[in-house]
């Protein structure tokens, strides 16, 4: 177990370091520094002076008032938006110019980002495509399709499919690829509460199961504490971390006892406390 | 009832039935005195002569040549110079303007241009078809692949799809429809264009065939030959209709 | 440069909606400029623009311009107000009665792929050289996208309006009025849109192929005794026509947006 190495994070709790699954590589997956990000004509500074690193599977929950700039956070870590000069971005020691490789964005809006005229294997085979054969595609389609439990329902088209089947769709489509990273951006906020419970269920088996490291956002604070190993509170304008805690909560999670635990409480009421300063 | 007849609908062609026969009636009694009608029965027997020892066959095949003919080069280039436009902005930006102004001239304007510089022949026809049919299919093409969502796309980015397989992948898909309906309506206008071309710009086929019926003070003859245009022009386009039905559906699912 | 290459700007990227900036005048502009610059006066096939407005005002000058261009206007404005009339009544009547939508609908059918063209020489045996043949080729050729589309809306009135009307206990006129109308207005807008430009493109071509009278006539009556600058000159002038029809169609989308802001970009019916 190595020291993270997050000596410039101004926080209260003990940031990383103790990814519970380890076999020894906790090494760094994802770091920026500096990083400020302007948006908007005239260009406004809605990010600045950002510290991250983020370790390999870890799961961590992004979380802030509307409008803070979480999505778009995602979206240059994602580089689907660049940073301000200045700001150093890093995915395993490489410079994110553009989407990076290994990384994949899961966007809330899943109607929208699934392609309507092909059906849901199809769909997941999207990212594949370029260097597969067919044979190996569609099994990986199909794995990947298995590990959301769409697999009867490989070759429906998304208007034939739920809210929720659409979004296990998209996330299967990230999945194929077998990313190393995974950038999710309010994935379950249009589902109904159930289905929704089971999806946080699912995804952190499944993260767990690959070993794959989770950035999500979600303005739910149950959801992120839930699913979390690690919780991020952005707030100010402009934005920078105001809140970096681990959990520290068991890896085996359940919808009801795990809750109930005193610590998803005081982490609970810490994210509420982080947040409504902010409000002041 | 069957589904197959169902969709033949049968009470509507029995109305259509009803119709000439009530039309028949109509000539002979009430309208017996007008000289320039005929009737049913008249212009079926006119059909037939024409048919048999007249000229109307080669009219029907000239006509219905020229009019496919002209809608698929119009349709070829209409859908390049759609892509072009479509896919570079540059182009686009510089260029769009200019088209908006030119597709606002009636196209009917243009058949007395190519009869002015190309006299009465068959490559004034083709001429017109070509010119007036593009346009549609330019301008369902162009907004077919400008109408890319903007979240499709992102998608293509996430995943690193190269230019090339973006296009294919997503911006032509997306575009299908669109193309399929500016197709669609590129061959109604080759169709009436040709007929118009061949009426004031070229003395073959089926145009050319009812125009001299008028001139002659042939009805009967005109009524077939109007019969005759009213078909052709329906298959043609039940014919496109059935092609492509297989392509209809993801304009739906897209919305 | 080919725009797939820049990503960055397609997720800003609008819509078909943006207007085309003025810059893509230039090719047009340029075409004209080159067209004057090169092309001798007296050339047969391709005199430059200014001869082109001489003949124009050569016409105007012998007093067969403006009423020629009266006529034309006028016929286009009457046809479209009877195609407004005449659709939207059976696109309602059609859009709310199954049974009449299933009796008549392959007799419409064929009479509406019928090539607009082809009726003229028929409609001219029956009716003659006058101005009502010329208002019922039109009418009978461009009204088609004002049924289809009333049909449509007619068609679609959410069950809910028509509850609305029913828990109100409204009267049978008063649910026509208040519920029916502004419900297919959006279809009609849309149909006479479409409509529009079709209708002065069918009237200049009845009046091309009569020569009864308009602009058509001009047109044809120059064609056939060569004077390619007056041809030019009135191609142009109804080029002018279309642009004012293509303006005044937007004035009409402007204008209804308050009946149904959501219907803006409907499913077109052509």
């Amino acid at each position: 177990m190595k020291d993270s190495g997050i000596a410039a994070v101004p926080v209260s709790a003990t940031a990383a370091g103790r990814a519970s699954d380890h076999d020894g590589t906790d090494e760094l997956t994802f770091r920026c520094r500096a990083l400020a990000v302007d948006v908007g004509e005239p260009q406004r500074r809605i990010i600045e002076g950002l510290e991250l690193e983020v370790l390999r599977r870890q799961f961590v929950c992004v979380l802030g008032e509307s409008g803070v700039g979480k999505t778009t956070l995602l979206r240059v870590f994602g580089g689907l938006v660049p940073p301000a000069s200045g700001s150093l971005l890093e995915l395993n020691g490489r410079r994110v110019t553009g989407p990076p490789d290994g990384a994949v964005f899961v966007f809330q809006n899943y109607s929208a980002s699934l392609l309507p005229w092909r059906t849901a294997r199809r769909n997941v085979e999207l990212g594949l495509e370029a260097d597969m054969p067919a044979a190996a595609r569609q099994t990986r389609a199909m794995t990947a399709l298995d590990l959301v439990g769409l697999r009867d329902r490989a070759d429906d088209y998304p208007w034939q499919l739920s809210g929720g089947m659409q979004q296990r769709v998209q996330i299967a489509r990230a999945l194929a690829i077998e990313p190393k990273l995974l950038l999710m951006d309010e994935p379950f906020g249009a589902l109904d509460a159930m289905t929704r419970e089971n999806l946080q269920t699912e995804l952190r088996k499944i993260q767990r199961q690959l070993g794959a490291t989770v950035i999500f956002i979600t303005h739910d604070v149950d959801e992120a504490v839930y699913l979390a190993d690690r919780l991020i509170v952005l707030k100010g304008k402009p934005a920078s971390i105001g809140l970096d805690v681990m959990t520290e909560l068991p890896a085996e999670r359940d919808q009801v006892t795990t809750k109930e635990l005193p610590r998803f409480l005081e982490l609970r009421h810490m994210i509420y406390q982080a947040v409504r300063r902010e409000g002041q | 009832m069957s589904k197959a007849l169902q969709r033949l609908n049968l009470p509507g062609l029995a109305v259509m039935a009803l119709c000439a026969g009530l039309w028949e009636l109509y000539c002979r009694t009430l309208g017996a005195h007008f000289g320039s009608i005929a009737s049913t029965s008249a212009t079926v027997v006119a059909l037939r002569d024409l048919l048999f020892d007249g000229p109307l066959a080669e009219q029907l095949w000239h006509t219905a040549s020229v009019a496919t003919v002209g809608w698929i080069i119009a349709s070829a280039l209409g859908f390049v110079f759609g892509l072009f436009l479509g896919l570079s902005r540059m182009a686009w930006t510089y260029s769009m303007a200019s088209i908006e102004v030119l597709r606002s001239i009636p196209s009917i304007s243009f058949v007395s241009i190519a009869v002015l510089l190309f006299g009465f022949s068959a490559k004034t026809e083709m001429v017109i078809v070509v010119y007036v049919s593009l346009w549609p299919m330019l301008l369902g093409t162009l907004g077919g692949i400008r109408a890319a969502p903007a979240g499709l796309l992102e998608v293509a980015r996430i995943f690193r799809l190269s230019s090339a397989a973006t296009f294919f992948k997503i911006i032509l898909p997306v575009a299908l429809p669109v193309i399929l309906v500016g197709l669609r309506l590129s061959l109604t206008l080759s169709i009436a264009l040709t007929v118009v071309a061949e009426m004031i710009g070229n003395p073959e086929g089926l145009g050319f065939g009812i125009v001299s019926s008028q001139q002659a003070m042939q009805p009967a003859a005109a009524f077939a030959y109007l019969l005759v245009i009213g078909v052709m022009g329906w298959g043609l386009n039940a014919a496109f209709g059935l092609a492509t039905r297989r392509f209809a559906f993801a304009h739906e699912r897209l919305s | 440069m080919i725009v797939l290459s820049r990503q960055q700007r397609s997720a800003q990227r609008r819509t078909n909606g943006d207007g085309a900036p003025l810059r893509g005048l230039l090719p047009l502009a340029l075409g004209l400029i080159f067209w004057q610059i090169f092309a001798a006066a007296n050339s047969p096939y391709f005199p430059p623009p200014s001869e082109w407005v001489r003949s124009l005002a050569a016409l105007a000058r012998a007093g067969r311009l403006w009423p020629a261009v009266g006529t034309t206007l006028m016929h286009f404005a009457l046809a479209l107000l009877i195609c407004v009339l005449v659709g939207s009544a059976m696109g309602i009547v059609l859009g709310r009665s199954r049974t009449a939508d299933r009796l008549l609908g392959p007799l419409l059918e064929f009479a509406r792929t019928m090539p607009a063209g082809a009726l003229v020489p028929v409609a001219v045996l029956i009716m003659g050289y006058t101005a009502s043949m010329t208002l019922a080729v039109v009418v009978v050729t461009s009204f088609w996208p004002i049924l289809l589309n009333t049909r449509a809306s007619a068609r679609s009135i959410s069950q809910d309006r028509l509850d609305t009307a029913r828990a109100l206990r409204l009267s049978w006129w008063a649910t026509q009025r208040k519920i029916l109308l502004p419900s297919v207005v959006p279809g009609i807008r849309l149909g006479t849109q479409i409509a529009a430009p079709i209708t002065l493109i069918i009237v200049l071509l009845v009046e091309i192929m009569t020569q009864v009278s308009g602009v058509g006539r001009q047109i044809a009556l120059a064609q056939s005794v060569f004077r390619s600058a007056t041809v030019y000159g009135l191609v142009a002038l109804t080029g002018c026509f279309g642009l004012a029809v293509n303006w005044f169609i937007g004035g009409i989308g402007r204008l209804m947006r308050k009946y149904d802001p959501a219907f803006s970009s409907g499913v077109a019916s052509n």
